[in-house]
């Protein structure tokens, strides 16, 4: 961390004390690593022996973090005061803003119903909760998080309404070191969006690591809406761990950023689970958009759904990566996985592997890739009822990935996605 | 209102169409029939504006506007309508905020306001009924999961939402029972008046039992070859079309 150290590598150094010392330097200006919780300093010693990820690490073959890792990145100390941006309309929820990673206000008495317990990640004692193939970002984040939600819902509680964190960045070259954390006990029910935006147009990158426990019997509803400017990067790492008779669903739908990478990690160690992941990504201009995502079936009698869309236009390029894992002892896994993809342009590309790795032998799983581009007939069809070219593309592309999020039971939230999705429509250069 | 004018049309380099004259005026229906191949439906489609196909000359003149030169959406907005032989399945995008987002798009060139909500329900509502099109059917995504005849139905609903001046039906009776026949050419009927004008593309004569037009056309080799009134068309359904291709060739 120190900037002595810096100065005394050279080119001519092993190449791993170089990588080595490219997470000291990125983090050199980081502040909120000075508390001795013990996750910081295992995070801190684990990262030791770490690199950042190349174009030789599998998982990043597509994504290249080096604008991330070059930029000289500092967090924000100072609080800024609440906003309004982002509020979803006619949905009635807490409403909590993260502004450059620091909670603005006091949370610990927003939500009044007994058994439901919200504090500030930073303030209280947290734990790795989840082990996972912790990559250099998760660590990082561990070591130098500085502030997130924590929240608590006790057996056989329903929390009364949403809650939904509004995370804004502003100001050149900050980063947003986030952690959330969900923990669900036997029958607890909750329901929580984080929309991730920004409120200027500088250069943000935003690491978040989410952690979901999901006790037996325990309802856990995630949306993440990642809607930042197109100078922002975001690396995300959600991982949860379900147990017997518990219902986890995500639903990711991407708009904004630089270079986004989602990482979920979803253990199911219970029997009688389902698990759904959706995830809806749009992308123009240079942006990168990565979905990487496993699903661990350990247990048997498991269902498990995940669609993904993408459109991409401009120069831009998707990424998806989707993994089942059906273990040897895990019957009677149902398991689906489909990812479809549209490209608008000659230039946009898609990289996408569905992948099954099936140990047991009485399961129904499936998954497949489609890529294209849109119906020309469909296209032709709606022009001769008097639609533009552009209307017509628009409600096509729409339709098309607006499937991912028809599984919203709120109206005011599906619309508020729906809004999202058309804003970007009607922003694309095609 | 259309005149068309030694129209040449080919796709892939392959002449379909070849020196077409026509001329419908307002108020009145020609029906357009002749054996597979014979260049009807390319005629439907270059009207239309589908881009596969290249005009190579000849002009068509829509109200005193070159209709060639209009893009699709703009013939549409200007009032030709095509009923297609093969309505396209559209799933997610919903039949009546399609029609919704059309009518605003057609509105909005015509330099007239918008309906409201509520005008534009009781509009959907009337001209369902006009082709006893289900509520229903009118909610779904476009033509996913329609029978034939619901398809043909739908594309006569869009066409009174849309109040056309020029309507071309494209084989709008193929695959059609009796019943569906009936409802597609009632509707017809009830949308007819003395300014706009319809072109029934058909293979069959069957439809003109209920479209009852006032001129039929041979088409053949991509030519109009004969013209007569609805007799011809009996004609034609009794001697089929042998004897019009051999009348061409002597």
């Amino acid at each position: 961390m120190s900037l002595k150290k810096k100065a005394t590598i050279g080119l001519k150094k092993k190449l791993k004390h170089r990588i080595m010392a490219d997470i000291r330097e990125f983090t050199s200006n980081f502040i909120s690593g000075d508390n001795n919780l013990d996750i910081r300093k295992d995070g801190i010693a684990a990262l030791s022996s770490l690199a950042f990820p190349t174009r030789k690490t599998e998982a990043w073959k597509y994504t290249r973090v080096n604008k991330i890792v070059n930029a000289e990145l500092t967090q924000s100390s100072k609080l800024d005061e609440a906003s309004t941006i982002g509020q979803i309309q006619n949905l009635d929820c807490y409403e909590i803003y993260m502004i450059n990673g620091r909670i603005s206000g006091d949370i610990s008495k927003l939500i009044s119903q007994n058994g439901v317990t919200l504090e500030s990640i930073a303030q209280s004692k947290v734990t790795n909760a989840l082990p996972s193939n912790d990559n250099v970002f998760t660590l990082i984040n561990q070591a130098y998080f500085t502030d997130g939600i924590a929240l608590k819902v006790a057996k056989n509680v329903q929390l009364d309404k949403p809650i939904h964190v509004i995370h804004l960045g502003k100001g050149e070259s900050i980063t947003n070191q986030i952690r959330h954390r969900v923990e669900l006990e036997q029958g607890g029910q909750a329901q929580v969006i984080y929309s991730y935006l920004s409120d200027d147009n500088s250069m943000q990158f935003n690491n978040v690591v989410f952690e979901g426990l999901v006790a037996e019997n325990a309802s856990l509803t995630i949306v993440k809406i990642q809607d930042e400017n197109e100078n922002t990067s975001h690396i995300a790492k959600d991982r949860v761990d379900q147990k017997a008779d518990s219902r986890f669903s995500i639903n990711t739908v991407t708009v904004g950023g630089k270079l986004v990478r989602n990482d979920l990690e979803i253990d199911v160690n219970g029997k009688n689970c389902e698990t759904v992941l959706n995830g809806a990504f749009v992308s123009d201009n240079d942006q990168h958009i990565d979905n990487h995502s496993i699903v661990d079936h350990k247990i048997s009698d498991c269902y498990s759904n995940e669609l993904y869309k993408g459109v991409m236009a401009g120069k831009s390029t998707g990424v998806f990566n989707g993994k089942v894992f059906v273990r040897q002892d895990a019957q009677r896994i149902n398991a689906f996985q489909s990812n479809g993809n549209i490209l608008l342009s000659d230039n946009a590309s898609i990289y996408t592997k569905p992948e099954l790795e099936i140990y047991a032998d009485d399961v129904k799983c499936s998954h497949g890739t489609t890529t294209g581009q849109l119906d020309d007939e469909a296209v032709f069809y709606l022009r001769a009822r008097g639609l533009s070219e552009k209307s017509a593309k628009r409600l096509l592309v729409g339709a098309f990935v607006k499937e991912t999020i028809e599984n919203i039971e709120l109206d005011s939230l599906r619309e508020h996605l729906e809004d999202i999705l058309d804003r970007k429509f009607n922003s694309l250069n095609d | 209102m259309i005149k068309i004018n030694n129209l040449h049309a080919e796709i892939d380099g392959k002449k379909i169409l070849n020196g077409i004259n026509l001329e419908v005026k307002a108020g009145e229906v020609h029906a357009i029939m002749g054996p597979n191949g014979s260049g009807k439906s390319t005629l439907a489609s270059v009207l239309a504006g589908r881009e596969d196909y290249e005009v190579t000359e000849g002009s068509v003149d829509f109200d005193g506007e070159d209709l060639l030169d209009m893009d699709p959406e703009e013939r549409a907005r200007e009032g030709v309508f095509l009923a297609f032989q093969y309505p396209v399945e559209i799933p997610g995008v919903s039949n009546i905020n399609f029609l919704k987002a059309a009518l605003e798009e057609v509105h909005e060139h015509k330099g007239i306001a918008p309906l409201t909500a509520k005008e534009f329900l009781a509009k959907v509502r009337e001209k369902s009924a006009l082709v006893e099109l289900d509520n229903k059917l009118a909610n779904r995504s476009v033509n996913e999961g329609f029978s034939g005849g619901e398809k043909k139905r739908n594309e006569i609903f869009q066409m009174a939402m849309l109040e056309p001046k020029l309507s071309i039906l494209d084989e709008t009776d193929s695959g059609l029972d009796i019943d569906a026949l009936r409802i597609v050419a009632n509707g017809v009927n009830k949308l007819k008046s003395d300014k706009n004008a319809t072109i029934v593309v058909t293979h069959y004569q069957r439809l003109l039992d209920y479209i009852v037009p006032d001129y039929v056309h041979v088409l053949y080799n991509g030519r109009i070859v004969k013209t007569g009134n609805k007799d011809l068309a009996l004609e034609l359904e009794e001697k089929g079309y042998d004897w019009i291709k051999e009348e061409v060739e002597a």
